[in-house]
This record gives structure tokens, sequence and C-alpha cells, in this order.
């Protein structure tokens, strides 16, 4: 009897530890790569030597600084609406088109999104400059005598950051409108309201949450956005990320760079805080996720109404203006005169053969492709294994972990880019594509999080303990059960960790030198005094890369379905 | 011949003891002191409702829960700290959790993969085991592409190939709809009884366990409330609770105020002048045909009773409000511990 006796044994807290494990490097990583750089500006900020509030002070007296920080939230506000303004009818259009030809649409949508923000502006400044093809198509046709100024004004700022943005809002609203139940709408039909009023009553609130939260992410990017307002842009449109640049690389003012990153970094904490309590950390980890509904919302019974018809033109006009840059790059980059002019008036490869041959461009393709290498393998290791044990552990330490995993998605790069510098100078190690590689793998890591996480979601837990229950140790259920299961979304998170890596200006700008720029580093230093044709022959092959990468993902996330 | 099949499938059964089992998640306790003995071959069912505990129980003999306290056995070896793989305990769950991209025979084979038995002997299990469950033309199958039953014997396949000490079953039959699942318990009453290996089978569904079982535990709030062979739970209930749980149960009271149960086959119309040990008024609330025989729900006093009675003329011509003599024998009574 005593044998049998109930013998105390240990809880088994064994799991918990290996998801911590899973969980640290990416930890560790961060913590020195993202969040030491980036607190230790707010050391700065108060001064070098000792303690003072004057940088603070400066910036709230000295004229020109009130300017760029108003300047800031004006160009964002404008770029916000503008982005909410045009996304409905695209929305609608989307929603209301047969499937097959919303694929085509939505590839319209998401190739603009996903290539490069230098590339878009790249193609802006060329159809919109003086001698610009929108410029030459209507002096041409006669409708003007002198061209108009759109670039380096406020309305190039407008129309490029609207285009860079604006997908943000069109994703979430679609599948808000994708999730308006068709029943609905015939019920308002039923108790006697018009298109208007059912626009108004019925679709506009229905459609408010995916608007605001699509255009708090737009505002959010907004703020700390660097690339197209100092391309775009004229003096009177330089926002806070170009005057940290500034005082950095003009006036070594580092104590001023620093306390202009801690006013941005608090603005965008203080959204992010705002965005997490009212839609959760989900809308931002699922994007546009949609539930699936009873009845898809559709045009009505009796075909599009008048304003179902402006409605649907404005929409096809907006996906103009998404397409139309990225398409017209292809026959610029073909022309044969270094004058840029639509359309060429004769054809060639010189451009691109100009890109093979010169040494500071392939040289910049090969830094780029080693930093890419080092972010996407970095990048997808530590973002696969934290999403693992994320999902391991406790529903209370759950958000806590995801908040600070992608965070450095929400931070502005330019504030990351100073940090690092600060941090890194010192220790000789800017030039070498590895650093620049383990700081884009900082930007490249919440997207490996959302997409590993997402498949993980869908991964049924009993298949792990199915695999187990036959005897296979964790490594072996890992690599044969788990692994191909979540095989697509670490997959497509390497897609985006390549992409975020190839595409990045700002972090390039500030740890790479002569020898070691990357390929948009050298595109962006071009397109500082002209644009070279041979910076859109680049254009044109980076977004073929982008395209061949987009179809590739998606070959394989149609195969896992 | 007896043997011919266990044998060739290399199946032992093997006895399960739990003793003095307690398991918490943080302040709720879900298991409280459960001993259990389960014999060598013997097919056992845990019964309860949703948050009985009898899930949770499964999977800390699988060993995918930890335990606070006490002590398993299987087959007389002490499992309590072997850690999952190494248990040799097969499981079937309720969603199968057959691996998606692998072939059925792939599924099957996984287990001797992860036990590295030699490809021929391998290939020649796997047969045998996809014959017995009758899907040898769907090895190269993918899970995705077969039905709901298939899916379901492909599981079982998976988890018998392995020679299971035990055999777990989790609601495995939940998912089907209801012709499937007679047929499906009928095969596998036959298959344990050819393969004589203790199964421990986990449903909320009372004539399911009483179509499969041998024996019976039920469980309720993490305590097991009696367990025993599936007639005497039927005919020797230790509580209400039991009684109402296992079949249907009218719950009386006696001239002391005690509480007792009969159970609604065992009530009778009174015959002209028939002498019997308890005999009730009441007055008929309504009268269900339920094709074999019709039940007559009516009210005494504040109770309501059922009775199963044969069909007749006199049955179907009772109206609501009349009044009818019920009687019953001593020996049918349930009576029940003081306990509860």
């Amino acid at each position: 009897m005593s044998e049998k006796a109930p013998m105390k044994i240990t809880s088994n807290k064994r799991p918990v530890f290996w998801a911590w494990i899973a969980v640290a490097p990416l930890l560790v990583f961060l913590g020195v790569l993202f969040f030491f750089p980036v607190l230790s500006l707010l050391g700065i900020s108060f001064g070098e030597d000792q303690l003072t509030f004057e940088h603070y002070l400066r910036i709230g007296e000295v004229p020109i600084y009130r300017r760029v920080l108003l300047n800031t939230f004006v160009i964002s506000a404008l770029v916000t609406l503008l982005c909410v303004i045009v996304s409905y009818p695209v929305a609608y259009l989307l929603a209301t088109v047969s499937p097959k030809v919303r694929k085509i649409l939505f590839i319209v949508v998401l190739l603009p999104f996903w290539t490069s923000a230098l590339v878009r502006t790249t193609a802006w400044i060329i159809l919109l400059q003086r001698k610009g093809v929108l410029n030459d198509l209507l002096t041409g046709a006669g409708l003007i005598d002198e061209p108009i100024a759109f670039v380096y004004n406020l309305s190039g700022v407008l129309i490029g950051m609207t285009h860079v943005l604006m997908p943000f809002v069109v994703l979430p609203l679609f599948a808000a409108f994708i999730n308006i139940d068709r029943t609905l709408i015939e019920a308002a039909e039923g108790l006697g309201a018009g298109p208007y009023s059912i626009g108004r009553r019925v679709i506009m609130p229905l459609t408010a949450p995916g608007v605001i939260a699509g255009a708090t992410i737009v505002f959010l990017n907004s703020i700390g956005y660097y690339i197209t307002p100092a391309l775009m842009g004229g003096p009177g449109q330089t926002m806070i990320a170009m005057l940290i640049a500034d005082n950095i690389n003009r006036d070594l003012n580092w104590s001023l760079a620093a306390a202009l990153s801690v006013v941005l970094l608090l603005c965008t904490v203080a959204i992010f805080v705002v965005f997490q309590r009212v839609f959760g950390l989900e809308r931002l980890l699922t994007g546009s996720a949609s539930r699936g509904s009873t009845a898809k919302f559709s045009i009505g019974n009796n075909g599009r109404t008048g304003g179902g018809w402006l409605t649907f033109a404005c929409g096809v006009a907006v996906l103009i203006f998404l397409i139309a840059p990225i398409l017209i790059v292809f026959p610029m980059s073909l022309g044969s005169s270094p004058f840029l002019s639509f359309p060429p008036e004769s054809y060639s490869l010189r451009w691109f053969h100009n890109l093979f041959e010169e040494a500071k461009w392939m040289r910049g393709v090969f830094n780029s492709l080693q930093a890419a290498a080092v972010a996407v393998s970095f990048s997808v290791v530590l973002g696969t294994l934290a999403a693992i044990g994320t999902m391991r552990l406790g529903r209370r330490m759950r958000p806590w972990l995801e908040t600070v995993f992608i965070l450095p998605m929400v931070i502005p790069v330019i504030i990351l880019s100073v940090g690092l510098f600060y941090m890194l100078a010192p220790l000789g190690v800017i030039g070498n594509p590895a650093t620049l590689g383990l700081a884009h793998s900082v930007l490249a890591v919440p997207y490996v999080f959302i997409t590993v996480r997402a498949s993980l979601v869908g991964f049924d837990r009993n298949l792990e303990l199915a695999a187990l229950n036959l005897g296979a140790s964790w490594p072996v259920m890992f690599r044969r059960i788990m692994l191909p299961a979540i095989m697509p979304g670490v997959a497509a998170g390497a897609v985006f960790a390549f992409i975020q890596s190839f595409d990045d200006v700002v972090l390039a700008l500030f740890l790479t030198n002569i020898r070691s720029r990357t390929l948009p580093r050298v595109m962006f230093e071009g397109m500082v005094h002209e644009i070279d044709p041979t910076i859109i022959a680049a254009s044109a092959m980076i977004i073929m890369l982008t395209l061949t990468l987009l179809a590739i993902n998606l070959i394989l996330s149609r195969r896992q379905s | 011949m007896e043997n011919s099949s266990s044998a060739r499938y290399g199946l032992q059964g093997r006895p399960v003891t739990i003793t003095g089992l307690n398991k918490s998640y943080g302040n709720l306790r879900v298991l409280h002191d459960i001993h259990l003995d389960i014999a060598a071959g013997e097919f056992c069912t845990l019964l309860g409702a949703s948050g009985s505990g009898k899930t949770t129980m499964l999977k800390v003999l699988a060993g995918f829960e930890p335990f606070d306290e006490g002590r398993l056995e299987v087959g007389g070896r002490d499992i309590s700290n072997v850690p999952v793989s190494k248990r040799n305990i097969g499981m079937v769950f309720q969603n199968y959790a057959l691996f998606p991209h692998m072939s059925v025979r792939e599924n099957v084979s996984f287990g001797l993969d992860m036990r590295k038995v030699p490809g021929e002997e391998r290939r020649k299990r796997v047969d045998e085991v996809l014959e017995l469950v009758s899907l040898q033309d769907f090895a190269d199958r993918l899970p995705g592409s077969l039905s709901g039953g298939q899916q379901q014997r492909v599981a079982l396949a998976r988890a018998l190939v392995i020679r299971p000490d035990i055999l777990l079953m989790d609601e495995p039959l939940g998912a089907l709809d209801k012709n499937l699942r007679q047929s499906i318990q009928l095969q596998l009453k036959q298959l344990h009884r050819e393969l004589g290996v203790t199964i421990v089978y986990v449903t909320h569904d009372q004539e399911e366990a009483l179509h499969l079982s041998d024996n019976i535990v039920i469980m309720d709030e993490g305590r097991i409330k009696q367990s025993g062979p599936v007639r005497e739970l039927y005919f020797k209930p230790n509580s209400s609770f039991v009684a109402c749980f296992l079949g249907e149960c009218n719950l009386l009271k006696d001239t002391n105020g005690r509480e007792f149960g009969i159970r609604p086959e065992d009530i009778r119309l009174r015959a002209q002048g028939e002498k019997a040990a308890h005999l009730v008024n009441a007055n008929v609330e309504t009268v269900v045909f339920t094709g074999a025989a019709s039940k007559i729900i009516a009210r005494a006093n504040d109770t309501v009773i059922s009775a199963n009675v044969a069909n007749s003329a006199a049955v179907e011509g009772l109206e609501r409000g009349a009044p009818v003599e019920f009687a019953f024998d001593e020996e049918r009574v349930l009576r029940f511990g003081t306990a509860t």
C-alpha cells in the first residue's frame, strides 16, 4: 500500500520556460538595437554634458522650429483627409465589381503599396515636374500656356504622400464594405431610404471604424515622414524628420536633434496608445482581416444609381492615380535621350546598360543585397521564434510582448536612424553592410512577427499534441508538422522583410558611407540634384523585382489554401 | 483463433491505475482526488457534462497537461513523470488532428517513423491497420479529401498502429451525423472486442456511453460520482445525480420524506384491482406517442411523473386532466445513499 501512496510531483512549468527561451533572442535584439538607441536620445536631449532644458525651450521659442512643427501637423492632417476622401470610391469600386475584376484591381492597389516609396516619388517627379509628362501633355493639348508647378511645393508633398499612404485606408475600408450585410441595405430600402440616406445613415456608420483605424495609421506614418517631403516639397514644406536630419548632418547639433526626436516620439507613442485603446492591437496585427457575412455587399438589384456611377467613375480615376506612376516608369526608362520627354522620341536600353556598367550602381545593388540578406535571415529567425513563443505565453503577458515586437513598425525610422548613428558611430561599425542589415532587421521583424503569428493562429494545437503523442520530440514535431503549416507565413514575412530592407533610404543615409551606400541611397542622392534616366531604369528594375516577389508570395499562399 | 487479431496486431491491453489525482488551474480545482482502476482490455467511458473534468483527465493521462498531485500507472509502470512522446498511449482527437499535408499512409506511418520501425515492417503494419479500418484504397489521399467518417477511421488507425498500451478517445464521434455515429459505434465495439485494447473514452452522450462501455465513470465538477459496470450504474445508482444522468428517472419522496427514484419504463398503469407496493395518483398533462410505446406525462401534486407504457386504445384516449393511477414494484425502486 505504501507504494501506492500518492506522491507529490512538481507542477510542469517547462512549456512556459521554453516559450521564454524562444522570445528572449528578439527581446535582447530589440533591446540593444531599438530600445536602447531610441531611449538614449531622451538622455542626449537634456544635454550631453549637463542637465539642461534649453533645447526644448529653443524648439518652443525659435519661430522656424515652431513653423516646422505646425507644418508637420498640417501636412499630416491634410494627407490623412485626402487619403480618406479618395479611398471611399476605390473601396466601393472594389466591393461592387465581380471577383475576377476585383483580383486585378487589388493588384493595382497593392503593387504601389509594396513598391519602394523612393521609386514612387521618382515616378511622381517625372510625371509632375515643370518639363514633366503631365505638363507636356497639357501644353501639347493647348490647355495651358505655361507649365504648372506641381512639385517642390505643397501640392507635390500632398500628392506624393497620399499616393504612398492611401492603401492603409483602402484596405480596411474595403474590408468594412465587404462586411456590410447586403440585407441591411435592402432593409433600409424597404423602409424607404434613398441612396443618399443609405450612404449617410447605413454605409458611413458601418465603415467608420475601418476608416478611422486606417486614418490613424496614415497620420502616424505622416508625422515622421522624410523622403517624400524632402524630394517633392519646397523649403516651405520642411517637416520635423527633415529638421532632425539637418540638425545632425549640417549643424551637428545632437542635443537639438534628440529633443526634436523626443517630441516626435512622444506624439507617435501618444497616437499609438490611443489607437490601441480604441481599436485594440488586433487591428494592427491582422490588418484588413474580414469576417464572413451572410450576404455580401453588392450593387442593388436595380443596378447602380446615378450616385453609384459617379462614385464608380471617381474610383476608376483614383485607381489610375495609383497605378500611373508605376506604369510611366517603364517607357521612360527605355528612352534614349538624357532629357526626359514623354513619349520618348526613340527607345534604347542605354540607361539599363549604364545601370549595369557604372560602378556606383552595381556596388549599390550589391550592398543592398548584402544588407537585405542579413536583414531577412535575422528577422525571419528572430521573428518566427518570437511569434511561436508569444503564442504559448499566458493571456496577460501576450499583449505586452506583441506591443514591444511591433513598436519598430510604429516609431518613425528617422528616430531609430539618429539613435543608432549616435550609438554605433563611436564603435566604428558604420559603413559595414552587415550593420545596415541588422538595423533593417529591426524594421523588418514586426512584419515577420505579424505574418507568422497569423499563420500560427490558424494552426491547430491538437496537431502538435498528436505528433508528440505519437512519439515525436518537439524539434521533430516542429520540423515535420508545425513548420510546413506556418511556412506560407514565414515566406510572406521573408518577402516583406526583403522589401523593407531593399527600399530603405533613411537608415542607409545615416549608417552607410560612400563605399557601402545602397541602391536606394545612390538613387536618393542622385535625385536631390536632378533625375538621371539611370535612376528611372533602376526604378523599373525595382518594380519588376517587387512584382516577382509578390507573385511568388501569391503562389505560395494559394498553394497553401 | 480467438486471439488471432490481437496477436496479429501485437496489441495487448494494459491496466490503468489512477491514485489520488488532483489538479487546479490557479484557484480553480478541476480534478478532486481521483481514484480509478481500469482493467486490461476494458472499455471505460468517462461520462459527464462539459466542465466535469472528463477531458482534463484524458489530457492528464496522455501527458498533455501537468497535474499537481497523484500517481498514474499503466501496466504497473508509473508514468507520472514520463514525457508525452514516451508514454506509448494512443489518442484519437475530437477533431481527429490529422496532419493536413501528409497522405493517409504518411499520417498512419508517422508514429512508426518516430519509433524507427524498419521500412519493410512499417509498410506491413500500416497496410494491416488500413485494412482493419477498410481504408486500404485511400492510402495515398490527403485527409482533406476524405469524409468525416473516413477521417475518423484514419485517426483510429494512426492511434492503433503504434500498438499503444491504452487508447484514449476524446468524443471521437461528436462531429459525425447520427446515422454514421451509430454505425461507427458498432464497428468500434467490434474492433475493441477483437483487439482487446484498453480504451478510455470520453463523451457527454449517455446513450453512446451505454452502447459502448464495459464500465462507466460518471464525473461532475471534477469528482467521480460513481463508477462501475454499465448495468450496475443503471440499476443501482448511488445518487439522484447518477440516476438522472444515465437514463431518465422520476424523483419521488416516500412517506418518510426520503427521496427515491423510479425509471419511466418501470411504471405501469394500475390494472383493475391490482396490488402493488407503490401506487401514485396523478392527472395527465400530456401523452406523447414515441412509436414503440407511449409516454404519459402526469402531475401528482407538484411532482411531474413520466411513465413509458405500451400503446393501447385506452392510453391514446387519455385527455388532459384525466386521473390515472400509476403502479410500480419495490424491487424497481432506486434507493440512494445518504451521502447525496
